[in-house]
């Protein structure tokens, strides 16, 4: 024991830390009643976010590669790969579609993304009552960050940018932004695999697509 | 000549590992001197170890409760490969300012282990959560029982390597727990 040399420690004496016991000065407490109350009134004042606030995702859809990196990193397993059809042709790749009820906004996946397409935005604000049509809102593939930048010049309350997210019997998404603009799109399937044809109308499209594509590289 | 070097790094890798000439060093020097069947090292600074076989546990954190006054945390690993429980004592000494992880090793089956509460009156906590998601049983623990789980998890060691989580989410929830059309109850890692 006597081999062991003892770390050496400074010790605040205790008559440095223990007050004396007073009568009088719990009512100093009083003056804060004639002070400007510190509070902001939130429907008639604003608060900024940080300006690196971690809000909801962008997505800029040509340039993600759908490698999935960002459903591997996600530790909430929020983000689902999703095939998608616009104008009739379908993306080459997937790209993610994150869950709202899931994410836990730790911006891995935008750490994470190679490619840089995936970003987020200061928007923070997102409230929806109860009903199945409203709470699709909170399951989206996040739209182009130009789009988001210019909703939130316009509104500048860092609300979502959808108000409202339609979705048909036949797979059709339909964007309602708030700015009245309108994303259209079709979901064919989730995965990282290609979806296969469920229906005889699909694969009719889809070889048109393919065809196009091979037209166009 | 790598014929010849090779067994001589296995010879230097079996030798008893040299213990610094720091503090941490000698404290664990004192430590073995009393407590030959343990085997001790010194992580880095303020981070010793040592490893016990499971049937000495308790006499030795009896004799190292001399240096070691608090007990922090009873951790548990599983290894499932090798069908053993590897419990880890993590005991924190004040006046060394050293943190010792006491390493012991129990099999899978049946596992069980004196209770270090006449030591450390703290470790009927620890012991109750390592009983409870580990299935190890405490000799002389009196409230090893429904701890922290619901009545529906307890006795099923969520904890162990062989509970899976999402089968046995899937039983209770139901097949496909997402609210949306995509189902998101597969792991892609
Ligand atoms: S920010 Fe959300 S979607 Fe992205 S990795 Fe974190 S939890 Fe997943
Ligand atoms: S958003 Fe980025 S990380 Fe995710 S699939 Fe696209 S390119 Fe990969």
């Amino acid at each position: 024991m006597e081999s062991v040399e003892k770390p050496k420690v400074r010790v605040v004496g205790e008559e440095k830390v223990k007050l004396k016991k007073s009568f009088v000065k719990p009512w100093l407490g009083i003056k804060y009643l004639f002070k400007k109350p510190v509070t902001i009134k939130i429907p008639f004042e604003k608060i900024e976010p940080a300006p690196k606030y971690r809000g909801f995702h962008t997505l800029d859809w040509k340039k993600c590669v759908g490698c999935n990196f960002c459903g591997q990193i996600c530790p909430a397993r929020a983000i689902e790969m999703t095939w998608i059809e616009v104008d009739g042709k379908m993306e080459k790749r997937p790209h993610p579609k994150v869950d709202y009820g899931r994410c836990t906004f730790c911006q891995f996946c935008v750490d994470v993304c190679p490619t840089g397409a995936l970003g987020f935005s200061e928007n923070y604000y997102l409230a929806a009552g109860g009903l199945e049509e409203e709470l699709e809102l909170f399951n989206w593939v996040p739209i182009h960050p130009d789009k988001v930048r210019e909703i939130n010049e316009k509104f500048g309350d860092y609300r979502f940018p959808v108000v409202k997210i339609e979705k048909k019997a036949d797979g059709t998404y339909v964007y309602h932004l708030r700015d009245g603009d309108k994303i259209e799109f079709k979901i064919l399937g989730y995965g990282l695999r290609p979806p296969k044809k469920p229906t005889p109308a699909k694969p009719a499209e889809k070889t048109e697509a393919e065809k196009k594509e091979g037209e166009s590289s | 000549m790598d014929m010849n070097e090779k067994p001589k790094v296995e010879e230097k890798a079996q030798e008893a590992p040299q213990l610094p000439e720091t503090r941490e060093g000698k404290l664990v020097a004192e430590m073995l001197e009393k407590a030959p069947y343990a085997e001790g090292s010194v992580r880095r600074e303020r981070r010793v170890e040592f490893k016990v076989p499971a049937d000495r546990i308790k006499e030795f954190l009896e004799l190292a409760s001399e240096k070691f006054e608090m007990l922090m945390q009873i951790s548990v690993v599983d290894w499932i490969k090798e069908g053993e429980f590897e419990l880890v004592y993590q005991l924190w000494s004040v006046g060394e300012t050293t943190h010792a992880f006491v390493r012991t090793r129990v099999p899978r089956e049946n596992a069980k282990l004196p209770t270090v509460m006449d030591i450390w009156p703290v470790a009927e906590t620890y012991e109750r959560e390592a009983h409870e998601f580990f299935g190890i049983v405490f000799e002389g623990n009196p409230r090893l029982g429904p701890f922290i789980l619901e009545p529906r998890e307890y006795e099923k060691h969520p904890l162990r390597k062989d509970f899976n989580t999402l089968a046995y989410a899937k039983t209770i929830y139901g097949e496909d727990f997402d609210r949306y059309d995509e189902s998101k109850t597969n792991y892609v890692i």
